[in-house]
């Protein structure tokens, strides 16, 4: 199993916000947002609540999990 | 003027500047961002190839002529203003999670790698390849280009 987002849907959902403006807006490099939305980074709870409050979101409207692809 | 005395005058006003700084107006107005990042392991990669390969050449000179110094000097400029800044943020990490585990990441990988280096400097040693205080700016500057290379490789790769 592993963490699936829908970052990319969610920044594209709010007048397509850039990686740049969302992780200035949470506190993180522009390069941690594109790794979180290649799910090759697995976010912290805290930097994964701070992105959902960011949205207006739950939790689990960004993040689910996923089985392996192998 | 003596390189001795130069960079003992740097250092003292180094580790002034980490204490008094974070202090000052000038030390809450200092910030990391990403390009500092960059330059920071860029600036590692370069001090540590130019001294791995002055160490190369020149051998035991880089230490007797007290060069490898100043080869290491902006390094740890660039190093001590990320302390600084550190220090200056108190809780408040100077590092996002993710420059945090690229990091750990890099230390990790250039652990095996300097164990490595000091097999193989063992070995030039006892075929009389190398001689004197050679070892230590060849091993010290390997580990530093290992380090930064691979912060630099983990935090590009996503």
């Amino acid at each position: 199993m592993k963490l699936g987002n829908n970052l990319r849907r969610c920044r594209f959902e709010m007048d397509e916000i850039t990686q740049e403006a969302l992780a200035k807006e949470v506190g993180v490099t522009r390069q941690t947002i594109i790794s979180i939305e290649k799910n090759r980074y697995v976010p912290s709870a805290l930097l994964a609540l701070k992105l959902a409050m960011f949205f207006g979101r739950k939790f689990e409207d960004i993040f689910y999990l996923t089985e392996d692809e192998d | 003027m003596n390189t001795k005395l130069f960079v003992s005058v740097v250092l003292v006003l180094a580790v002034i500047a980490f204490y008094l700084l974070p202090k000052t107006r000038l030390g809450k107005a200092l910030r990391m961002n990403e390009k500092l990042f960059y330059a920071i392991n860029i600036t590692g990669i370069a001090c540590g190839a130019a001294g791995l390969a002055l160490s190369l050449i020149m051998g035991e000179r880089i230490m007797t002529g007290h060069y490898f110094e100043l080869i290491l000097l902006p390094a740890v400029i660039i190093y001590l203003y990320s302390a600084v800044v550190m220090k200056a943020r108190g809780n408040q990490s100077a590092f996002d999670e993710k420059q945090g585990l690229d990091m750990t990441r890099a230390a990790a990988l250039s652990l095996p790698f300097s164990i490595a280096g000091m097999f193989l400097l063992y070995a030039l040693y006892r075929e009389s390849v190398f001689e004197g205080l050679v070892w230590f700016p060849v091993y010290l500057f390997l580990t530093l280009t290992v380090y930064s290379a691979a912060v630099l490789v983990y935090f590009r790769r996503c």
